[in-house]
C-alpha cells in the first residue's frame, strides 16, 4: 500500500496484485471511505479506529468490486454506486470473476505461476445491493467534505466519477493515463465515450484536479490535456 | 437456424469475420479475440443459447471447436 498527500489529505492506495486495479482509502477521525475495494490486510490496521465505512464503486467490473464482501464482514459499511452498477452486481451471473480468471489463467500459462488457484481461494462470489444509488448524479456530505458523483458512460453502463471537495476525482477505468480506455467490453460504447463523455469531462473536471484512476498512477488532468481536449488511447 | 448456425453466427458477429474464418478460429488468431473480446464472445454465446457458463469453461474456451465441445455440457446439441 502506498499513499499520496494532496493538500492536508492522505489518500492510501492498494494495488490489487492479481490485476493491478487500484483501491483508494481515505480515513478521517472515526470514518473512512473506500473506493473500489479489494482484500488487503493492511487496510485492517488503517481502519482500526473507524466506526463507519462507506464503500464507493466507480463501476461494476469484478476487479473493482471483489473486496466488498471482505470489507462488509469487517466493518459497518454502506455501499454507494450508480443504479446500473447496483443492478449489475445484484445478479447471480455477475458474481463470476470471468475477466480476472481468464487473465490469470493466461499469466499462469505464460509464467508458470499459480495465481488463478490462489485467487479462487480468496474470492468470495456474492451478489450485492447498494444502500444508496443514483441515475445521473448525487451529492453526499462526508463530514465537512463534499462527494459529488456523476455517471460516466462508455467503459460500462454503471460507471461514474467521484469528485472529492472539487479537487480530487476518482475516475475508475473511465479516465487513465498511459493506459487505454477499454470500450470494447460487453455494454461498453466507444462512440458514446468520444461524443458524450469526453466533452462532458472536459467541462466537468478542472485541469489542476488530481485524477485517481482505476489502474495506473494518479495524475493531474492537465497531464492528459492537449489544446483544451482530453487525450486518451483506446483499446 | 440450427444450433451450429447460431453458434457460428455468434463468432461472425462478435469478431466481424466470415463463417469460414470462424470455423477454424483460435484464441488470439485475430486482434479482436483477445481477453476483452473473449468477454464479448461469452456474453453473446450465453445470450444466444440462454445459458450461464461456469468460469472454468469460459477459461477453457480457446477455439471454435473447443467451444462446441464445452457447450455440449449445457445441453446444446450441435446435431440439431
Amino acid at each position: 500500500m502506498d499513499f499520496f498527500h494532496i493538500d492536508d489529505l492522505t489518500i492510501y492506495r492498494s494495488v490489487y496484485k492479481y490485476i493491478n486495479s487500484n483501491m483508494y482509502i481515505l480515513v478521517e477521525e472515526d470514518r473512512a471511505f473506500v473506493v473500489d475495494p479489494h482484500e488487503d490486510v493492511y487496510a485492517i490496521s488503517l481502519l482500526e479506529k473507524v466506526k463507519n465505512v462507506i464503500i464507493l464503486l466507480t463501476h461494476e467490473h469484478t476487479d473493482h468490486t471483489s473486496g466488498i464482501y471482505w470489507f462488509q464482514q469487517k466493518f459497518p459499511s454502506k455501499l454507494i454506486c450508480t443504479k446500473k452498477c447496483s443492478d449489475y452486481i445484484s445478479l447471480e451471473e455477475n458474481r463470476r470473476p470471468i475477466l480476472i480468471s481468464f487473465i490469470l489463467e493466461e499469466q499462469d500459462r505464460l509464467n508458470g505461476t499459480n495465481l488463478l488457484e490462489e485467487f479462487k481461494k480468496q474470492y468470495v462470489p456474492q451478489t450485492y445491493k447498494a444502500d444508496i444509488t443514483f441515475e445521473d448524479s448525487l451529492i453526499e456530505q462526508w463530514g465537512s467534505h463534499k462527494l459529488e458523483f456523476f455517471k460516466v458512460l462508455g467503459h460500462s453502463p454503471g460507471s461514474c466519477g467521484i469528485i472529492f471537495d472539487n479537487k480530487i476525482a476518482f475516475m475508475g477505468d473511465s479516465l487513465m493515463k498511459d493506459l487505454p480506455i477499454i470500450t470494447r467490453f460487453p455494454r461498453g460504447n466507444k462512440k458514446v465515450y468520444i461524443n458524450e463523455t469526453l466533452p462532458f469531462l472536459e467541462q466537468k473536471l478542472k485541469e489542476d484536479m488530481m485524477i485517481m484512476p482505476g489502474h495506473g498512477n494518479p495524475f493531474l488532468l492537465s497531464d492528459i490535456m492537449k489544446g483544451g481536449k482530453i487525450n486518451v488511447e483506446f483499446r | 437456424m440450427t444450433n451450429l448456425e447460431i453458434y457460428t453466427k455468434v463468432f461472425v458477429d462478435t469478431f466481424g469475420i466470415s463463417e469460414e474464418e470462424a470455423k477454424v478460429l483460435k484464441f488470439q488468431d485475430i486482434k479482436a479475440w483477445d481477453s476483452v473480446g473473449h468477454m464479448g464472445l461469452i456474453a453473446n454465446l450465453e445470450e444466444a443459447f440462454n445459458i450461464m457458463m461456469e468460469t472454468d469453461d469460459i477459461i477453457d474456451l480457446n477455439s471454435f471447436e473447443k467451444g462446441k465441445e464445452l457447450l455440449a455440457k449445457y445441453d446444446i446439441d450441435f446435431a440439431k
